[in-house]
């Protein structure tokens, strides 16, 4: 049970690590040309010394079986486990601690060699289209499909629980989107409330004879004798309050009690001689049904007619109109040939809703319902709304699906629908509009110009604000802003202002559409010199005379929110560009202070797709003073440098976050690092922006920092490009996808290419227009 | 009996105790009418339980302790004569309602990523796979999904997962490729599918309710009555009829990885019917008095973090004390919880940066104030639990509960997953015995104690996750 593991020593994982990153971070390698045999001589036999202790391919207990490949050409029938290889290898996470270890030079080579030959082989079995498995609507695409589905915000990428999420980071990716059973429960509840605010229900406003109560016994007076009670039994269709008036007649009870019941509840009790010749109450009720009851107790009581009303309520203007557009008539109306027009509207909103055309045969179940709403009396509206409320539950709506290959081959195009809903939740995180339900019906979505036009068409409709929103804040990260991630409030006090927070989240997507919009080039991401913002960030970036740089400004918490968004220029100063924004600053730092290893970390990651391992256990201390004097964040960061344990990674990674310096964790720029010092003064420290890599490269500052990711743009667009394509695919990526990444980015290394040209070959790439054909062994579900 | 003992008059106004909470359930579910319910209104009328049933409540804080503050000093198992360090000492008030259990772990959480692995194994002691979220597998159902399956359907809610950060989202490539759900859930409906936790309090507690006996509280109309079947009531089983066929209709024609999905998609419907049908013919329950009654909590996620804490506990305690379910997780924070902890004197940062604290004086002193005051709410639940009686006999609610708080790290600061800090209050009806440390063998699973709760539920099985056999000492 208890195994022992040494842990390698510090100086070999420094050297390994340092040797990783400067051959990542400075990509260019020279490679010089390699034996065909190169696998079977070198590579093999030290996989074989490192690894094949317990994964010896004549090892019959041993489940991975990449040593089984002898010749480089067999990795292409695992391409997955061999990324899995190097990445063990890399992350240092095998072989074991326990077990004998390489050396450190030989673990690298033998990385890099896995990670270069897949890459160079990405695209010799072809383009491959992988599966999306059927995902979910996220809470942000729900709520926008209901917003397109009736015209109703009702806040539900609030209110749901948030999804989590996967695959490429994003919360479109179908393996992560669950739906348990506490889910379910809120869309069961979602579509009760989505229809009644949809659809004006009518008001009660009812009389029962005395024939028509319960018990059923004819006569135009009813009599209840001693002990025993008549009923009315209605529905209502809104909660609020109902109006009940019982009727009497001669001759009254001279003694005893009467006793109203609403739902079974005794309510009000009326001694005989109280009674007169009508009782009236009014009782809050909810939508469902309800039965209003007379008891006699003592003599009989004679019941002539039960009356039950809701006060009328004028239906608003914008309740009008949804009725309108749903129904298509005006609310309490009904259409000549009921039936007929509900059918047509049921039709309708399942073939919006379920983004394809449907047939008489799932038409005319859903219709059964309404059937049974007329049957037992309902409205014509209310019948309607009930045959309407399984679309919204049903898995046609609730998930996006690639409908089956039916056709023979290794992949397929995706059916046309399927398309249409892939590329208008990809560009809109909502519905296919008519136009486009439109092609897919008519089959001119395969169609490579047709559907670049669709492409541009909603890339330019107000509806594809989402998806600045939802990509440009998940690949960044700064989504969190404002939510996780707030600064701290004892630090702060006063020094900001919700609305500042939210703007600071905001206006990374504003920012992203407007250089898509306008049709800058993909890398003014990097090097705008300037951005797109409201009053609170103009004060904050010290754009006008309320606030200047470096002073204290106390944001009032009862300002209004400034929701208005203008392009505002930097003249001077470091700031432009995502790395000059608030939000990418408070990112980025602890809530209390800057931190420029997250800095670093988040730029080698998020821009240029470095993945930096994990941080060691037991990190050690830093000290804060020095001699009994205060020490910056880069003068305390400078002793782990010196650490052997920790330098590899950070030599990398601080120098980036020291370029960031000048600008605190609210993102405003400074001249001094303050450190509050127990007792005394804070202390104002000067900041060094100055930095080096570990290849050599010199830069200082943002500017600085910008021309050095400039110079490394092939890398930012690749990462750009794939966090694009699993964005739009809504899945995982994986080794079989570099062929295309690698062509995409192929496509927009110029440097005047857009983000719509991205977004372009996003779309006509093969795995957004095709499905894979399920292997045949892998028909299986989990379980 | 006097008085007709079912119906409220106007002479006692005020009904039995006991009944007010299957009451408060009606009001709930008619929120329109202010009062109960009549006894007999209905068919759906619940048979109640003779003795109160065992709960089980686990509790998961992320960002472990310090822990020279944690374990007491001294070799005495008794915590009467305990001295008590300064993290404890928040409870020491209530030390003969809980037991400190020591030295237990989760062999499979070491070595892994310092929080997004650590999270799931706290409940399933199974080996939690990286990724980005393919496959997401952390080996294992989670206990408190265990207990569900065995006890869940005697109630409205098989279990409830309570929780007041949202899940987070994203790959952690930083921390070596870790998909962030991993650290957002304890509570794991089989391997592959974590439970969505509730953090909205107005949404917890209408949960407990929402499908309570909807209807027919039509004088003299039975359930079966045709106009009770054809009524507005019961349209959403037609419904969910109808949405099942359509899902039945497509099962045929799907791919692997989409029928998983189908099928995650019917179970759940299934178990949404399935509560409704049980609303309308319930089980045996337990009743319990209106000494606890809790207001409907307001819309939204209450500004001050404290409330927001103790108004999920209260809904926890409300959902034993309601019978609506007898298994609960709640979690004070996903891993690396970013939430800042400022609102308490002296403390600046979030839970996890201080974790980080590299023994450094100030920081130090502030993460050990931000695990003081998680100690205070758990104080906090203990004595809302133990201050309801079930009854003559029958003791408080805790001591037919089994609490178990922990966090899957002993020391924040090197990430130690050996000795987790484990605190299990409650009487389980008698099986505990409280008032102890019980120190066991070094590195004994974690999961022993979890097949000794399961044995206590009546689950009769040998293993779970890397156990070695039921836990011992726990009751002397």
């Amino acid at each position: 049970m208890l195994r022992t593991r040494s842990a390698p020593s510090a100086a070999l994982a420094l050297l390994a690590l340092l040797g990783l990153f400067l051959a990542d971070f400075a990509a260019a390698e020279t490679l010089e040309p390699e034996a065909t045999d190169h696998f079977a001589t070198a590579i093999r036999p030290l996989l074989m010394q490192t690894c094949g202790d317990c994964h010896h391919p004549e090892d019959d207990e041993n489940v991975v079986r990449f040593l089984e490949a002898t010749a480089r050409g067999a990795m292409d029938d695992d391409r997955e486990l061999w990324h899995s290889v190097a990445e063990q290898l890399r992350n240092r996470t095998m072989p074991p601690a326990d077990a004998e270890q390489p050396s450190e030079a030989d673990r690298l080579m033998l990385a890099d060699w896995i990670d270069r030959t897949l890459r160079e082989t990405a695209c010799v079995d072809g383009p491959f289209a992988g599966i999306t498995v059927a995902r979910r609507l996220n809470r942000v695409e729900y709520e926008n499909t209901i917003r397109d589905l009736f015209g109703l915000t009702l806040g539900f990428d609030d209110t749901l629980p948030a999804d989590g999420s996967g695959g490429e980071g994003f919360d479109n990716n179908g393996e992560t989107l669950y739906l348990q059973p506490m889910l379910f429960e809120r869309y069961v509840a979602a579509s009760q409330q989505i229809l009644d605010k949809a659809i004006v229900s009518p008001p009660i406003d009812r009389a029962f004879s005395a024939a028509e109560l319960i018990p059923n016994v004819s006569g135009d007076v009813r009599t209840v004798p001693t002990k025993s009670e008549a009923a009315a039994v209605f529905s209502i269709y809104e909660d609020g309050p109902v109006t009940m008036r019982i009727d009497l007649a001669k001759p009254l009870p001279t003694s005893g009690t009467v006793v109203v019941k609403v739902d079974g509840l005794a309510v009000r009790r009326i001694a005989a001689a109280e009674l007169g010749e009508s009782i009236e109450l009014s009782s809050q009720l909810g939508r469902g049904m309800h039965a209003v009851a007379v008891r006699a107790i003592g003599d009989a009581v004679h019941v002539e007619r039960i009356a039950v009303r809701q006060p009328g309520r004028e239906p608003q203007d914008w309740e009008i109109r949804k009725h309108r557009r749903l129904l298509g008539v005006e609310p309490g109306a009904t259409p000549d040939d009921p039936e007929a027009a509900a059918r047509e509207r049921v039709a309708g909103l399942m073939r919006r809703a379920f983004r394809r055309s449907v047939s008489d045969e799932e038409i005319e179940r859903y219709v059964g319902l309404y059937r049974r709403a007329i049957e037992r009396g309902d409205p014509w509206e209310e019948a309607v709304k009930l045959a309407m409320r399984p679309v919204l539950l049903s898995p046609h709506f609730l998930f996006r699906r690639d409908l089956s290959p039916s056709e023979e081959g290794p992949m397929q195009l995706l059916d046309q629908h399927a398309l249409a809903s892939r590329l208008s939740y990809f560009l809109t995180l909502s519905p296919p509009d008519e136009k486009l339900l439109a092609a897919a019906d008519n089959g001119t979505l395969h169609d490579r110009q047709t559907l670049r036009e669709h492409t541009d068409r909603l890339l330019r409709s107000s509806r594809s604000w989402s998806f600045d929103e939802q990509f440009a804040g998940q690949w960044l990260g700064t989504r969190e802003v404002g939510g996780r991630k707030v600064p701290d409030t004892a630090t702060f006090k006063g020094e900001y202002s919700a609305h500042l927070i939210n703007s600071m989240r905001i206006e990374i997507p504003k920012f992203f559409g407007h250089v898509r919009q306008g049709g800058r080039p993909i890398l003014e991401l990097l090097t705008a010199d300037y951005s797109v913002l409201n009053q609170h960030l103009r004060d904050h970036y010290g754009l006008t005379e309320n606030r200047k740089p470096e002073a204290k400004w106390k944001y009032r918490q009862d300002d209004p929110l400034d929701d208005t968004w203008h392009v505002s220029s930097f003249e001077d100063g470091d700031r432009g560009g995502l790395l000059g924004m608030a939000g990418v600053h408070l990112l980025t730092s602890h809530p209390d202070r800057t931190s420029p290893v997250l800095r670093g970390a988040w730029v080698l990651e998020t821009l240029l797709g470095i993945r930096v391992p994990n941080p060691p256990p037991n990190i050690p201390d830093l000290k804060k003073f020095a001699k009994g004097k205060p020490l910056s964040v880069r003068e305390q960061l400078s002793q782990h440098r010196a650490d052997p344990t920790c330098a590899a990674c950070h030599n990398l990674m601080d120098p980036v976050g020291f370029a960031m310096e000048r600008f605190d964790p609210l993102g405003r720029e400074r001249k001094h690092e303050t450190i509050k010092i127990k007792g005394k003064d804070p202390a104002k420290l000067p900041i060094d922006t100055t930095a080096t890599l570990p290849d050599g490269t010199e830069f200082d500052g943002l500017d600085g920092l910008r021309t050095t990711l400039l110079a490394r743009k092939g890398e930012f667009k690749r990462h750009l490009t794939r966090q694009m394509l699993g964005f739009a695919l809504s899945r995982s990526l994986d080794g079989r996808d570099d062929c295309t990444i690698d062509e995409i980015a192929d496509a927009i290394s110029d440097d005047a290419a857009t983000i719509d040209d991205l977004i372009h070959a996003v779309v006509q790439s093969v795995p957004f227009r095709y499905r894979q054909a399920e292997p045949a062994d892998a028909v299986a579900s989990r379980d | 009996m006097t008085d007709q003992p079912n119906t409220p008059t106007s002479q006692s106004p005020r009904p039995s105790r006991r009944r007010f909470l299957r009451g408060a359930g009606a009001a709930l579910a008619l929120p329109w009418l202010e009062s109960l319910r009549p006894r007999n209104a209905s068919a759906a009328e619940a048979k109640a339980l003779e003795k109160p049933p065992l709960r089980a409540a686990f509790l998961f804080m992320p960002n472990g302790v310090r822990p020279e503050w944690w374990t007491p000093p001294g070799k005495s198992e008794d915590l009467s004569e305990a001295e008590f360090p300064p993290h404890l000492e928040h409870v020491a008030h209530l030390r003969d309602r809980f037991v400190l259990l020591e030295n237990l772990w989760n062999e499979n959480s070491e070595f892994r990523n310092g929080h997004w692995a650590k999270v799931p194994v706290y409940l399933s002691g199974g080996y939690v796979v990286r990724t980005s979220g393919r496959d997401i597998d952390i080996e294992n159902r989670s206990v408190d999904q265990e207990l569900a399956a065995a006890v869940g359907d005697r109630t409205p809610l098989p279990s409830l997962q309570l929780a007041v950060d949202e899940a987070y989202s994203g790959v952690d490539n930083v921390g070596g490729g870790f998909a962030r759900i991993y650290g957002s859930h304890i509570a794991w409906r089989d391997r592959f599918t974590p439970l969505p936790n509730e953090i909205v309090p107005q949404l917890a507690f209408d949960r407990l309710f929402r499908t309570g006996p909807k209807t027919p509280p039509v004088s003299g109309l039975s359930l079966s009555h045709p106009l009770v079947q054809r009524s507005l009531n019961r349209d959403e089983a037609s419904v969910l009829d109808l949405v099942q066929e359509d899902a039945k209709s497509v099962a045929k024609t799907l791919a692997a990885g989409d029928k998983a999905k189908l099928d995650e998609y019917l179970s759940s419907v299934r178990s949404v019917e399935t509560r409704i049908e049980s609303a309308l013919r319930p089980q045996a329950r337990w009743q319990n008095d209106d000494s606890f009654r809790l207001a409907r909590p307001d819309a939204g996620i209450p500004e001050d973090h404290e409330t927001h804490v103790r108004l999920m506990l209260d809904i926890l305690t409300l959902a034993f004390w309601t019978d609506s379910t007898r298994v609960a997780t709640f979690m004070f924070g996903n891993a690396q919880t970013g939430r800042s902890f400022g609102f308490l004197d002296g403390v600046s940062g979030s839970f996890h940066g201080l974790s980080h604290h590299r023994r450094e004086e100030k920081p130090l002193d502030m993460y050990c104030r931000v695990v003081n005051w998680h100690m205070r709410q758990v104080a906090y639940l203990i004595e809302r639990m133990d201050g309801l009686s079930e009854g003559d006999g029958h003791g408080s609610l805790l001591d037919n509960a089994m609490v178990l708080f922990g966090s899957t790290l002993k020391d924040g600061n090197s990430h130690d997953p050996r000795d987790l800090p484990l605190l299990l209050a409650g009487g389980g009806q008698g099986r505990l015995s409280p008032g102890r440390r019980i120190r066991y063998e070094a590195e004994t699973p974690l999961c022993n104690l979890y097949l000794w709760m399961l044995h206590q539920f009546g689950v009769d099985r040998d293993r779970f996750g890397d156990s070695t056999g039921p836990l011992d000492r726990l009751s002397v």
